[in-house]
């Protein structure tokens, strides 16, 4: 300690004495014992007092290392900054500090460092080195777009327009997430302007076009980079869904047959030309090419996917489209629409003649749900056509049914009772089903299953008389007798009359609904069987009211219109008018509002200077008004103002005069109607045609 | 704070891309967008700009394309952005950029669909206008002969058409591939470079755009950029956009005439001082 005390008292001496030398070699004593960041420092301060400036950076950029690395990081910046008044030209100093500035997260002061050697490298013909800063740059300042832009603009700087370009492409793309579509195109514009041929402007010019509805200049840019590259895969499927959506099929199919050369194998490929035969209407030519798609998806899981592809199809109702909806219905748990592909794919093997493929189809259908009444019918149909079980002829009742029930009772362990097994003596466990069927068909009828879960009495409606079951089964016979014979309206008759005396009877209920749903449409039969007729008024069927309660009050819907107006209204305000016209559009189905909303949707066509659409609007309302209305007049001035504007002078005048006529002295009627006249006294030619509005710049 | 708001700007000044609102009417430019518009509306056939890379160009073909009301023209501004355009291409191009709906892709059907659409819009009392920029690029006499062919379609009142060209100084040469297409040319403009006067007044101008309207350059540092750049708008921008973003670093404002010269050594301008 007291060696130590010395030796800084000795240097201290030998500073004030001016003998700098001597002063250093003091402190470097020091340094044998310990690296300390001060004592460089102070070095390197005696350095600069005696003019050594080169050593004196050289002691400084070693205090600062040692403060750096023990985490004095303002010290350590402070140092640099030392060094930098006086080489303001040090790159290495400027590039330590920018990495000292990086790793402390001012990134601001980085880049500013970083720029100052970019310049730096420049000046002295250092390209490489200054392209490599350059790029750390961009990678301190990934998010910032200006930081960005002014890298991409030292690129070019660099002689690197290329790279410029893509950096600026890069940027847009940035943008054009963030939904900024305005400086998405400022940069794509520049990305262009370096490099006319940049690939990735070239689509997200496309792409920007497209978000601005403007699908022909969409196409246009991708004509200009198939023009530049027409190999490249990405602008080839780019190009093809444009077409596709644009509904040209044959220029979607000239990229997808280039794309196929290039890529056999693209599943990309084989999804577009699907859905371009899908277009089409070649469905089955679409499926051929999509199977294989839809199998990928189906095992790799994806069941969304393999359902997206798939939903085109439902329309093709054949085995394969139903066992995959099946398989997908069937990964997602969803037992109501796994039967219901259960049933139709049973349906459709069994028209193949493979009855016994379908039998096991709807028994796995009716195991998702026992009371599925149809179902059970269809088993018994079939297990009688397979001979599994014979067919009652003689029976007053449709015993066949019950046993189903029974069968069905019996499959789910439900505890039952029949009448007829205890009047014959014997146990159910003694008995096997066939044995229970048999004993069944043997017996006279008399029949009433119990369960817990099941109240299968026929029980009639209060205030009508008991009906037996054998004239229960007789009237249902009579019924399907005259089905059968295609007297539909006898048999709605006979099931009406049933349903009164047993308006709990699902079964009818479905077969009523299901005759009159075949002549008509489903509010029709809802409005019929739930208005004051007797037939759901006292037993109120839940599927079927959930099936029909589409169709029972739109307004349940609960669209937020008055949320969609206030929207439009705002957007507009904001001069937004694209998504004004949106929310507007969805704000006039309000069956209520609908006067004002559509008002507001046409001026804002106006405002578009969309002049043809803005007269149908107005064209609506006013149709929807009569002359009494207090509106009617303003109404009709707006549309005169319209035809105006979209230089319809004839029908302008007319409606003016019409106005006119009504109240001489409404708004600046007057005036128009006198302008108007000396417009076309002064043009006579013929009505001006409504032309539609286009962009008028075009690439090449 | 980043520069833009250390200079109190809305928005980058000296984008060059073109931005109709930034259109600086010097003398020049109005000079020849009164030539242009006289070739237009008397249908003189051809008319042709050209001038110096960053010359305004560009920004002038817009500016007359706005000026083309579409009520009165039926009016289309082809840019070319590379070489090998073909004749089909170029002519189906145009047809569609008319609103020719299912142009054809033969090249005698679209002449024949032009020669309709033309004779339509001379009907309807207004006039056909295509605006081409970039023309140099076209270095192809096949298609000097194509424009000629279209110079040639007339009507009761004499030509359908007007083709206005705008390129870089090269389009003489252009021009020249097919003889009587040059002969044909009836309006000609040359743009050159602003003088400093005017230099200040553009930038002077763009800032007041962006929403500056303090003087962010000394005299002397207009002095230098108008040295630097000769005048020629773009070479303008660039250095005004650097000098704002260099300014900014050193917090340096006004700028000074230090800094201007710094960036034109930087982008190796050399001074005509």
């Amino acid at each position: 300690m007291n060696d130590k005390t010395a030796i800084i008292k000795a240097a201290q001496n030998f500073t004030a004495k001016g003998l700098i030398d001597k002063a250093v070699a003091e402190w470097e004593k020091l340094l044998k014992d310990r690296n300390d960041g001060n004592i460089h420092n102070t070095i390197g301060d005696l350095y600069l007092k005696k003019g050594a400036d080169h050593e004196a950076i050289r002691s400084f950029n070693k205090a600062a290392e040692i403060f750096k690395k023990d985490g004095f990081y303002p010290k350590a910046i402070a140092i640099y900054k030392k060094v930098l008044n006086i080489a303001p030209n040090d790159t290495e100093t400027l590039i330590a500090l920018a990495k000292l500035n990086a790793e402390r997260g001012l990134t601001a002061n980085a880049i500013e460092n970083y720029y100052r050697v970019v310049e730096l490298y420049n000046k002295e013909g250092s390209t490489e080195k200054a392209i490599m800063v350059v790029d750390k740059m961009l990678h301190l300042s990934s998010t910032n777009v200006e930081t960005r832009s002014k890298i991409a603009y030292l690129y070019f700087r660099l002689g690197l327009r290329e790279r410029a370009s893509n950096e600026y492409a890069s940027i847009a793309e940035s943008c054009l997430q963030e939904n900024d579509i305005a400086r998405a195109k400022e940069f794509f514009d520049k990305a262009l302007e370096y490099d006319p041929t940049n690939l990735s402007a070239l689509i997200g010019t496309s792409t920007l076009a497209l978000k601005n509805n403007n699908h022909i200049q969409a196409l246009e840019a991708l004509d200009n980079a198939l023009a530049q590259a027409p190999h490249n895969k990405e602008v080839l499927s780019a190009y093809a869904k444009l077409a596709l959506d644009m509904n040209r099929s044959d220029d979607a199919k000239k990229a997808l047959a280039q794309l196929r050369q290039l890529d056999p194998s693209s599943i990309e490929t084989q999804k577009l030309l699907g859905a371009v035969y899908i277009k089409e209407g070649l469905i089955q030519k679409a499926w051929d090419e999509l199977l294989s798609v839809i199998d990928n998806a189906l095992d790799a899981e994806r069941w969304s996917e393999a359902h997206e592809l798939l939903h085109s199809f439902r329309g093709l109702v054949t085995i394969p489209v139903k066992q995959r909806l099946l398989r997908i219905c069937k990964a997602q748990g969803d037992d109501y629409a796994i039967s219901g592909e259960l049933k139709e794919l049973a349906a459709l093997h069994e028209k193949e003649g493979a009855s016994e493929t379908a039998l096991q189809l709807y028994k796995e259908a009716r195991g998702l749900n026992a009371d599925d009444r149809a179902t059970s019918e269809k088993i018994n149909e079939l297990e009688i056509t397979l001979g599994i079980v014979k067919p009652a002829l003689d029976m007053e009742f449709d015993a066949a049914e019950q046993i189903t029930v029974i069968n069905n009772s019996l499959e789910k362990d439900i505890p039952f009772e029949v009448d007829i097994l205890t009047a014959s003596g014997l146990e159910k466990e003694e008995l096997t089903d066939d044995e229970v069927t048999a004993s069944i068909q043997q017996m006279p009828f008399e029949i009433n299953i119990m369960s817990d879960e099941t109240d299968k009495e026929i029980h009639p409606a209060q205030g009508h008389q008991v009906m037996s079951a054998d004239a229960f089964a007789a009237k249902i016979a009579e019924a399907d007798f005259f089905l059968q014979q295609g007297l539909e309206d006898a048999a709605i008759l006979i099931y009406e009359g049933l349903i009164l005396d047993f308006p709990d009877n699902e079964e009818i209920t479905a077969k009523l609904a299901s005759l009159k749903t075949a002549g008509q449409q489903p509010d029709a039969v809802y409005n019929e069987i739930k208005g004051d007729g007797p037939l759901l008024r006292t037993a109120a069927d839940d599927d079927l009211k959930a099936l029909f309660a589409q169709y029972e009050n739109p307004k349940e819907n609960k669209v937020d219109y008055e949320g969609h107006y206030v929207a439009g209204l705002d957007f507009k305000q904001k001069g937004l008018l694209d998504e004004a016209i949106k929310e507007l559009q969805k704000a006039a189905k309000d069956p209520d509002k609908f006067k004002r909303n559509l008002t507001m949707l046409a001026l804002c066509y106006m405002e578009k200077k969309a002049y043809p659409l803005a007269i149908a609007e107005f064209t609506k309302i006013l149709d929807s008004m009569t002359s009494d209305d207090s509106t009617y007049l303003l109404v009709k001035y707006e549309l005169a103002n319209a035809h105006m504007s979209n230089k319809e002078v004839n029908r302008a005048l007319e409606l003016y005069f019409e106005i006119h006529a009504l109240d001489p002295d409404f708004k600046d009627v007057s005036a128009k109607m006198a302008s108007l006249k000396g417009q076309k006294a002064a043009s006579p030619g013929p009505e001006d045609m409504p032309r539609p509005k286009r962009d008028r710049v075009s690439y090449i | 704070m980043d520069h833009l708001e250390f200079y109190n700007l809305k928005e980058h000044p000296f984008s060059n891309a073109v931005d109709t609102r930034y259109f600086y009417s010097s003398k020049q430019h109005s000079e020849a967008l009164i030539r242009l518009k006289y070739a237009v509306d008397t249908m003189k056939g051809l008319a042709v700009v050209v001038g110096g890379v960053g010359t305004g160009k560009t920004t002038l073909a817009r500016r007359m394309l706005n000026e083309l009301d579409e009520d009165k023209y039926e009016a289309a501004l082809l840019v070319v952005i590379h070489t090998s355009v073909t004749t089909d291409w170029l002519m189906k191009k145009i047809a569609m950029q008319l609103g020719i709906e299912n142009a054809s892709d033969n090249k005698l059907e679209i002449l024949g669909q032009l020669y309709r659409k033309f004779l339509e819009v001379y009907e309807s009392g207004r006039k056909s206008v295509v605006l081409m920029d970039e023309v140099q690029m076209l270095q192809s006499r096949e298609i000097m002969e194509e424009f000629r062919g279209l110079l040639n379609m007339e009507g009761p009142g004499g030509k359908l058409i007007t083709l206005v060209l705008f390129g870089l100084t090269e389009l003489d040469d252009v021009l020249a591939l097919d003889e009587p297409l040059k002969q044909r040319v009836a309006v000609k403009y040359k743009l050159s470079g602003l003088d400093e006067n005017v230099t200040r007044e553009y930038i002077k101008h763009r800032l007041g755009i962006a929403g500056c309207n303090e003087e962010i350059f000394t005299p002397d540092a207009i002095s230098a950029i108008h040295h630097y750049t000769t005048g020629v708008p773009r070479l303008i921008n660039t250095v005004c956009d650097n000098a704002i973003f260099e300014g900014f670093l050193l917090k340096q404002k006004p700028i000074n005439k230090e800094v201007i010269d710094q960036i034109g050594r930087s982008l190796d301008l050399k001074s005509s001082q």
